[in-house]
């Protein structure tokens, strides 16, 4: 059996006398090292990790949509690249708005002069047989499958998302409507093929288009609109086989797993059948106690590395380590939203914030060390940001990808990460800049 | 599926069970939050069916909706408190996985 204790890095487990040789340093001086990369499906045991849902989806070492269980931690993979590790995914709650995600046969979904076609011998993104195809039933231009909601919040930007493969065309138009009429909305390629060349063109704007689908494997696609819905709450999102205006009955196209959401990224798919669905928060936690306090062990003083996914800039911040709660206990680590850059920010909450932003569609690493009000920040080897925070008093607990300010639960699920955290590391010392700005580089 | 008249009386009824609380944001801000344990998903009204022409097609209810997820035991005496309503939907608007 591989020793979990190499994976986990636990130097409370470690024999006694090597414990007082190394005084809870990992070799390099940190004291914490969790890297959710190597962890296999078994999380590090100092974690409490709590998700109330019986169903929530991943993308697993095969690279199928997979599906764990309450409370199951989700090890996320690259969709794309095979195996290829991205982490433990921390999502908000989220809503799929989408009723028969997969089958497509409910009031929801409206068709105009096209039809679907049971796909029984097709390999759908689960690695399972059965998906959907839909086509023009003649030839001419009007021809789609119409997402059609009512009831949405007028003030939010909306992502509909779906996988898609080519069959007897590699294009789809997408449009976005209100209760007014079109709105513009942009495409972005959630995942495709190691071997896919889809091009996304006119996007964003009033009919965006994504051509050169793979036929092979199934590409996401998420349509986002630009600003906020509008109109007075119906939200129509028109899946245009081939084009809007030349469609035949030729341009068929593989559809499985549709979402809606509010917010302006897809999040991890969530299946519906007759109503709609909530995935409920990830919410992972190092409790305050021996957990806590077997390794955080520099008081006021310490370095925090951390090292995360991002796909694209949001409208609202995503948090990617915070400590205990808003009193003088209180380091969070986020995103900022928009700019994408990175933010260390206290109790007031004064912040300060990199010059640089997060990379999109790749991997980040950001680092920041205090001793006491004396902070510095850094993001994938930047400029190094100087801080006078305030942060008095020792914390007693960390929550991961989100903040908590309760030590037991995600308390502002508005700003959870809503991606994948790779690694997590601390030091009991203020690194110095030149190191930090090294090793997140 | 929980309802009352409006979002007042269902934080209210949260309130009064023990299942929300109030609490702090990362800013500070107060703001209620839920127990731990408990998920809350606030529905609001639920909107009438149309078809894509705007023909009704079944009655909205304005009044509001919220659903729950326990992951910790409720007492007897909390789940009375709730205010669930009958007959439940034969379809849901919305569930939680």
């Amino acid at each position: 059996m591989r020793s979990l204790l190499g994976r986990f890095h636990r130097p409370m487990s470690r024999g006694l006398v090597n414990n007082m040789l190394t005084m809870n340093n990992l070799g390099d001086g940190s004291t914490l090292s969790l890297d959710f990369t190597t962890m296999g499906s078994v999380l590090d045991p100092r974690l409490t990790f709590t998700r109330a849902s019986t169903v929530a989806t991943y993308i697993n070492s095969n690279g199928y949509v997979a599906t764990a269980t309450t409370n199951e931690p989700r090890f996320d993979y690259s969709p794309t690249n095979i195996g290829e590790p991205r982490g433990l995914l921390i999502e908000a709650q989220g809503i799929n708005i989408c009723t028969a995600s997969e089958t497509f046969n409910t009031g929801f979904w409206v068709f105009s002069v096209t039809a679907l076609t049971t796909e029984s011998s097709d390999v759908n993104p689960k690695g399972t047989l059965g998906s959907i195809s839909v086509a023009p039933v003649s030839n001419g231009s009007g021809r789609y499958m119409n997402a059609f909601a009512t009831g949405l919040t007028t003030t939010n930007i909306y992502t509909y998302s779906i996988w898609i493969k080519a069959k007897g065309t590699d294009a789809v138009e997408f449009i976005a409507f209100n209760s007014i009429g079109p709105i513009n909305s942009g495409i972005s390629i959630i995942s495709q093929p190691s071997n896919g060349n889809a091009i996304v063109s006119n996007s964003p704007g009033i009919a965006p288009r994504i051509s050169g689908l793979s036929s092979t494997g199934w590409t996401r696609v998420a349509v986002t609109t630009s600003a906020a819905l509008g109109g007075t709450g119906n939200g129509n999102f028109r899946l245009y086989p081939s084009n809007t205006i030349a469609s035949t009955t030729a341009d068929s196209i593989y559809i499985w797993g549709a979402q809606l959401e509010a917010g302006s990224g897809a999040t991890s798919y969530i299946p519906t059948g007759a109503s709609q669905v909530t995935r409920a928060v990830d919410t992972a936690i190092i409790a305050a106690g021996t957990n806590f306090s077997s390794w955080y062990t520099g008081g006021t003083t310490g370095t925090f590395v951390t090292e995360w996914c991002r796909c694209s800039p949001t409208t609202t911040q995503r948090t990617v380590i915070a400590t205990s709660d808003v009193s003088n206990q209180h380091l969070h680590q986020y995103i900022a939203a928009t700019t994408s850059r990175l933010r260390l920010a206290d109790k007031i909450p004064a912040f300060i914030e990199t010059a640089n932003a997060s990379i999109d569609n790749s991997i980040n690493k950001g680092a920041f060390s205090y001793a006491g009000s004396v902070q510095s920040l850094c993001l994938n080897g930047g400029t190094i940001v100087p801080g006078t925070l305030t942060f008095t008093t020792a914390p007693t607990w960390l929550s991961i990808g989100g903040p908590s300010t309760n030590g037991t639960s995600i308390t502002d699920t508005a700003v959870v990460l809503n991606n994948a955290i790779r690694k997590i590391k601390y030091f009991p010392t203020r690194l110095s800049d030149a190191k930090i700005k090294e090793i997140t580089t | 599926m929980l309802r009352t008249e409006n979002y007042a009386a269902m934080e209210s009824a949260l309130f009064a069970v023990g299942l929300i609380t109030d609490g702090t944001d990362m800013y500070g801000v107060a703001t209620v939050i839920p127990i731990p344990g408990i998920s809350v998903d606030h529905i609001g009204a639920i909107p009438p069916t149309v078809d894509i022409d705007g023909n009704p097609v079944s009655p909205g209810d304005p009044r509001w909706h919220t659903n729950i997820r326990a992951m910790i035991e409720l007492t007897p005496e909390q789940v009375a408190a709730l205010p669930t309503f009958t007959p439940e939907p034969s379809i849901p608007y919305r569930v939680f996985a």
